[in-house]
C-alpha cells in the first residue's frame, strides 16, 4: 500500500470493544435506515389502497328506462366492490358520515337516490347529470384523500363508460328512428321535386303562347291601324268621285250637244270641196302653159349667149391672126400690105365695138334671173295639180266627219246618262265609306289594347315559369339535404350501436408510451432516498472520524497527504454504505436497476462526492460551524433537488439554486441509472459530481496545508460539537 | 533516579541532520526585563541557573531558540508574555506555568504552529518566525499536545508508528508493517534502557511512561532539530516523570534541543538532572503566582 493511500490508525481504532464496533455498524448502516428504510416503507402505496376503510352508500331509488326498470346504483355498487379498487363497505348515509367524522373511514362514496333517475333522463326532455356524492375528510388523512381523489377519477370514469353506454345507445336508438324519418321525408321532397318540374314546364309552354299571342296582338294592332289609315283614304275618294261624276254628267250633256253642231257644219264642208274641185281644172291648165313657155324662153336665152361668146372668140382669134401677119410684113419690109391689114384690124375693132355684143358676165346674171322664174313657173303648175288633189281628198274627208260627228253625238248622249247614274253611285259609296272608316278606327284601338294585354299575359307566364323552376329547385334541394342528414345519421347494425355507444361513452382513451418506466413509488423515490443517505451517512461518518487528522497537521506532511489521510477512511465508509444500502434496496426491498454496474458506480461518485463536499466544509469552516453548515445544505438539497416533486412546481428560490446543489445531480444521475434511459444528463451529473470531488479535496488540502499552523481559538475552541 | 541512564542504542539511531555542537550547558541566564511585573499581563520571569558547567564559551554557543519580546494576545487576554528566551542548541529548557498559562501556546509558537503578536522577534534554528514557519516545522517536532498529538488507545504501537512512518515517507513508497526490530530502531533512543513495549501492545495497555515515550518516539520519527514536549504533568507520578525527564535530558545531550512544559513551579526543583536545564517560568492573568 502506498504511503498517501494508508488509513493510519483512524479505522483501526474502532476494532476493539463493542461501542466502536457499533459506532462503524452505524456509520454503515444509517444510510440504510435513510434510504431503505423509507423507500420500503412507501414502496407501494397506491398498490395497497385495497386496506383503504372507505364507506360506499346507495340510496338510488331506481327509475325506468323505456319500459324496464333501471337500478344503476346497484349496478355501480356491485361494479366497486368486484373491482377491490379500494376497502370498500357498504353501509347506510347516518353510519358513513359518522364514520368520515371519527375516522373510521377515509371518505364516503354516496350513490343519491335519484342516480338512475337522472341517467334514464339522458334520452328524455330534461336531461340531467347523474351524479356520485363523495364526501372527504382531510383530518383523516390528507394524503389519503389525495389518493382517494385519484382513485375516484378513476371510478367516476369506469361509471361514466358504463352507464354512459346504456344512456348513447338509447339516444342512437332514437337516431335510428329519425334516419328512417328523414328518409321518408327525402322521398316526399323527390316527389314535389318531379311534381314542380311538370309544373314547370307547363308553365313556361304558357309562357311561350302568350309571348306568340302578344306577337299576334301587336301585328292586329298594327294591322287594323293601316286597316283605319286606307278606310280614311277611301272614304276620301268616294266622296271626291261622287263629286267628279257629278261634273263628267254635266260635260257629257254639253257634249252631245257640240256633237250634232259638228255634224251639221261638215256636212256643209263637204259639199263646198266639191264645188271647189270642179273649179280649179282650168287654173291647172294655165299653170302648165306658163310653165312650157318660160322653159322654152330659158332655152333660147342660152342658146344666144353661147353663140355670142363664139363670136368673140373668133374676132378675138382674128385680131391676133392678123397682128401676127402684119408683123411678119413689117418683119419682111412690106410695110404696106402690114399698114393695110394694121387698117382692116382697126376698122374691124371698130366694127366688133360698134357691135357691142354681151359679155359672158352679163350673160350669167341674165342667166341667173332667168332661173327663179323659171321655178317658179313649175311650182306654179305643181301647186295647182295639189291643189286639185286636196280639195278632193278634203271633200271625201269632210264627208266622213259629217257622218263621224253624227256617231259622236250619239255616243255623248249615252255618256251623259251613265255619268248621271254615275254620280248617284258615288254619293252612296262615299256614305258607306265614311262608316267603314269610323269602324276601323274601333278596330284598332282594340287591337292596341289586346297587344298591351297579351304583352303583360306574357310577362306575367315568365314570372310564373321562373317561380315553378325556383319551386323545383327548392325541393331538390330539400331532398338533397334530407338525403344527406339521413346518410349522417348512422345506420347501424345493433353490434355497431353497442360499439358506437361504448366509444360515445368514453370517447378518449389514453394510449402512453414509456421511455423508462419506474414500477411505483419505490423506485420513483429510490433516487432522492439514495443521495439523501448518503449524504446524512456523510455526516455520521465525519460525526465519527476526523475530517483533517490532527497528528497529521502535527507532522510536517503535506496538505494534500492530510486531507487524503481524513478523506481515505470516510471513503472506505461511504464505500460500505453505498455496497450495504444496494443490496439491502435491491435485495431486501426489491429495487430493480436498470443497469448494476453503472448505479453502483455512480452511487460511490455521490458517496465520495458528500464525504468530500463535507469535509471541506469542515476543515475551512471548523468542525462546529462545518457541521451546522452541512445540515444547512442538508436541508437546501433535499428541499431544491427536485427528488419528491418537479423543481419547476417549487418557488424560485429552489428552482434558482437547484442547478447549484450537488444532490440535483446525484438525483438526476441516479434517475437514469436506476429507471433508465441513460443520456447526457447522466455525464453531466458525473461530471458536475467529479467536479465537486476534486474541487473539494483540493480546497481541504490548501486548508490543511494552512492549519498546520494553529490559532487560539483552534486551539480551545470557544465551542465545539 | 541518580544517574542518567546510558544510551546504548544512540549509534544505531539515525544520524542527525543539524548535530552541530556537543551538549554544553548553557550559562546565559535571561533575567526579567522589568523590575516589577505588569500587573495585567505579568511579565516573565525567566531564569536558568546552570547547575555544573561553569559558564565558559557564550560566544560559541549556538542558539537554538532566540526570542525578544515574544508574546501573544488572545481575544480574552493575554496568553502569554512578554519573553525573552534564549535556548542552545542541544539543551534542554523546562517551561513551568500553571494550566491556561500558556504553557502550549509557547511551545507551538517555538515550533512554528502559532504566530506570535507583531513586534516579537523570534528566531528558531536559525530560521526568523513566523515568516520561515514551514521550514522550521519541518525541523521541529511535537509531542505530548493534548488535542494535536493524542493516540488513538485501541490501536497497537505498531500501527500507531506505522502511520507515521508513512506520513513521514515520500507518497509513492510504500510503508512495511513496523516489526519490533523497526521499532527498537526508532524508540530505542527515546526509551533508553527502559524495556520497550511490543508493538502489537494496545495503546491503551501502555503505562503512562511509556504512552509519553511512544509520543516522543513519534515525534524523533521525523528527527527534528527542535523537540517541544507538552503538559510533561500528563505522567501524573512524579517517580515516572522523573523517568520522563531523564530521557529527555539524555535526547538533549544527544543533540536535539528540548523544550518540555510542565505545570509545577518547582519541578525542576523537584527533579534530579545531570545538568540544571532552564527554566522558563510563565505565569499569566489574575492567578498569576511569581516565580518559586
Amino acid at each position: 500500500m502506498l504511503s498517501f493511500t494508508s488509513t493510519g490508525t483512524e479505522l483501526r481504532r474502532f476494532r476493539r470493544g463493542l461501542l466502536p464496533r457499533l459506532a462503524v455498524g452505524a456509520m454503515v448502516l444509517v444510510p440504510l435506515l435513510y434510504g431503505a428504510l423509507y423507500l420500503w416503507a412507501f414502496w407501494d402505496p397506491t398498490g395497497n389502497l385495497d386496506r383503504l376503510p372507505v364507506a360506499l352508500v346507495d340510496a338510488d331509488e331506481g327509475s325506468t328506462l323505456g319500459d324496464e326498470p333501471l337500478h344503476a346504483g346497484a349496478q355501480v355498487t356491485d361494479e366497486l366492490l368486484d373491482s377491490d379498487d379500494l376497502d370498500w363497505r357498504v353501509t347506510d348515509a347516518d353510519a358513513a358520515a359518522a364514520g368520515v367524522a371519527d375516522g373510521t373511514y377515509y371518505f364516503a362514496v354516496t350513490i343519491p337516490s335519484d342516480f338512475s333517475a337522472d341517467i334514464a333522463s339522458a334520452g328524455g326532455d330534461d336531461p340531467t347529470d347523474a351524479r356520485i356524492e363523495v364526501t372527504y375528510n382531510d383530518a383523516n388523512s390528507f394524503l389519503a384523500s389525495t389518493l382517494g381523489r385519484t382513485a375516484m377519477a378513476q371510478v367516476q370514469s369506469a361509471v361514466s363508460t358504463s352507464i354512459g353506454e346504456q344512456a348513447v345507445d338509447r339516444v342512437l336508438v332514437g337516431l335510428g328512428s329519425a334516419r328512417d324519418g328523414f328518409a321518408t321525408a327525402a322521398d316526399g321532397a323527390l316527389t314535389l321535386r318531379a311534381a314542380s318540374g311538370d309544373l314547370s314546364s307547363g308553365a313556361h309552354q304558357v309562357a311561350d303562347g302568350a309571348v306568340s299571342a302578344a306577337d299576334g296582338a301587336s301585328r292586329l294592332a298594327d294591322g287594323s291601324q293601316t286597316l283605319a289609315a286606307g278606310t280614311d283614304s277611301l272614304a276620301g275618294g268616294a266622296t271626291q268621285l261622287a263629286s267628279g261624276a257629278a261634273t263628267l254628267s254635266d260635260g257629257a250633256g254639253q257634249a252631245a250637244t257640240g256633237a250634232a253642231s259638228l255634224a251639221d257644219g261638215a256636212g256643209r264642208l263637204a259639199q263646198g270641196a266639191q264645188d271647189a274641185v270642179t273649179s280649179t281644172v282650168p287654173l291647172v291648165d294655165g299653170a302648165k302653159a306658163v310653165s312650157d313657155g318660160v322653159d322654152e324662153l330659158a332655152a333660147s336665152t342660152r342658146t344666144s349667149a353661147a353663140a355670142s361668146q363664139t363670136l368673140t372668140a373668133a374676132i378675138k382669134t382674128l385680131q391676133e391672126s392678123l397682128t401676127a401677119v402684119a408683123q411678119q410684113n413689117v418683119a419682111d419690109g412690106d410695110m404696106a400690105t402690114a399698114g393695110g391689114i394694121q387698117q382692116a384690124l382697126t376698122a374691124l375693132g371698130t366694127t366688133a365695138e360698134g357691135l357691142d355684143l354681151p359679155t359672158a358676165a352679163e350673160q350669167q346674171a341674165a342667166l341667173a334671173r332667168l332661173a327663179p322664174l323659171e321655178q317658179g313657173a313649175h311650182d306654179l303648175s305643181a301647186g295647182a295639180s295639189d291643189l286639185h288633189a286636196g280639195l278632193g281628198t278634203l271633200a271625201g274627208k269632210a264627208g266622213e266627219l259629217a257622218s263621224g260627228a253624227s256617231q259622236v253625238a250619239d255616243g255623248t248622249q249615252q255618256v251623259s246618262a251613265g255619268a248621271s247614274q254615275l254620280a248617284a253611285g258615288a254619293g252612296t259609296l262615299a256614305g258607306g265609306a265614311t262608316q267603314l272608316q269610323s269602324g276601323s278606327h274601333d278596330l284598332a284601338d282594340g287591337a292596341a289594347e289586346l297587344a298591351g294585354g297579351t304583352s303583360t299575359l306574357a310577362q306575367g307566364a315568365g314570372q310564373v315559369a321562373d317561380g315553378t323552376d325556383q319551386v323545383g329547385d327548392g325541393a331538390q334541394q330539400l331532398a338533397d339535404g334530407l338525403e344527406d342528414g339521413a346518410s349522417q345519421i348512422p345506420d347501424d347494425s345493433d353490434a355497431t350501436r353497442t360499439d358506437r355507444a361504448e366509444v360515445l361513452a368514453a370517447p378518449v382513451a389514453l394510449d402512453s408510451s414509456d421511455v423508462a418506466r419506474a414500477e411505483g413509488f419505490g423506485e420513483g423515490f429510490a433516487p432522492f432516498f439514495i443521495p439523501l443517505a448518503l449524504f446524512v451517512g456523510a455526516l455520521i461518518t465525519w460525526l465519527l472520524l476526523r475530517p483533517v487528522p490532527t497528528r497529521a497537521l502535527g507532522t510536517p506532511v503535506a496538505g494534500w497527504r492530510t486531507a487524503a489521510a481524513g478523506f481515505l477512511p470516510a471513503l472506505a465508509i461511504g464505500v460500505a454504505q453505498v455496497a450495504v444500502m444496494l443490496g439491502v434496496i435491491h435485495w431486501g426491498v426489491g429495487l430493480q436497476l436498470d443497469t448494476a454496474v453503472g448505479t453502483i458506480g455512480f452511487t460511490v461518485l455521490v458517496a465520495a462526492t458528500f464525504l468530500a463536499l463535507q469535509q471541506m466544509l469542515m476543515a475551512v469552516l471548523g468542525p462546529a460551524a462545518g457541521k451546522v453548515a452541512v445540515l444547512a445544505l442538508l436541508m437546501l438539497q433535499l428541499a431544491s433537488s427536485g427528488g419528491t416533486y418537479p423543481v419547476e412546481t417549487t418557488p424560485a428560490f429552489f428552482r434558482a439554486i437547484h442547478p447549484l446543489l450537488p444532490m440535483s445531480y446525484a438525483v438526476t444521475g441516479l434517475r437514469q441509472t436506476i429507471t433508465g434511459g441513460a443520456d447526457g444528463r447522466l455525464w453531466l451529473s458525473v461530471a458536475v459530481l467529479g467536479a465537486v470531488l476534486v474541487g473539494s479535496l483540493a480546497i481541504t488540502s490548501w486548508r490543511a496545508g494552512r492549519l498546520r499552523t494553529w490559532t487560539l481559538s483552534r486551539l480551545h475552541p470557544a465551542l465545539s460539537i | 533516579m541518580t544517574t542518567p541512564h546510558d544510551h546504548p542504542q544512540r549509534a544505531a539511531g539515525a544520524p542527525r541532520r543539524h548535530r552541530t555542537t556537543p551538549p554544553s550547558p548553557t550559562t546565559a541566564p535571561t533575567p526579567a526585563p522589568g523590575p516589577a511585573p505588569a500587573p495585567a499581563a505579568t511579565a516573565t520571569a525567566v531564569d536558568a541557573t546552570p547547575a555544573g558547567a561553569p559558564g565558559a564559551d557564550h560566544a560559541t554557543t549556538v542558539l537554538a531558540v532566540h526570542a525578544e519580546q515574544l508574546r501573544l494576545h488572545g481575544r480574552r487576554g493575554v496568553v502569554y508574555g512578554p519573553v525573552d528566551l534564549e535556548v542552545p542548541t542541544g539543551t534542554l529548557a523546562v517551561v513551568q506555568g500553571p494550566q491556561g498559562g500558556g504553557r502550549s501556546s509557547l511551545l507551538l509558537t517555538l515550533a512554528g504552529r502559532m504566530v506570535p503578536d507583531e513586534g516579537s522577534r523570534l528566531t528558531v534554528l536559525g530560521e526568523p518566525l513566523p515568516r520561515r514557519r514551514t521550514a522550521v516545522q519541518r525541523r521541529a517536532a511535537l509531542a505530548g499536545f493534548a488535542g494535536i498529538d493524542d493516540l488513538d488507545e485501541s490501536v497497537t504501537v505498531g500501527d500507531v508508528v506505522r502511520e507515521r512512518l508513512a506520513w513521514l515517507s515520500p507518497w509513492y513508497r510504500r510503508t512495511p508493517r513496523v516489526d519490533q526490530r523497526t521499532f527498537a530502531r526508532l524508540a530505542g533512543p527515546v526509551f533508553g534502557e527502559r524495556p520497550l513495549p511490543r508493538t502489537g501492545t494496545l495503546v491503551w495497555d501502555l503505562d503512562e511512561v511509556d504512552a509519553m515515550l511512544l509520543r516522543v518516539t513519534l515525534a524523533t520519527a521525523q528527527h527534528p532539530d527542535l523537540l517541544v514536549v507538552d503538559d510533561v504533568d500528563q505522567v501524573h507520578d512524579s517517580r515516572r516523570r522523573q523517568t520522563v525527564w531523564t530521557r529527555l535530558e539524555a535526547l538533549a545531550a544527544a543533540g536535539t534541543t528540548v523544550v518540555a512544559s510542565v505545570a509545577s513551579l518547582d519541578e525542576v526543583a523537584r527533579m534530579q538532572w545531570a545538568t540544571l536545564p532552564q527554566q522558563i517560568t510563565l505565569a499569566t492573568g489574575p492567578h498569576a503566582v511569581p516565580a518559586a
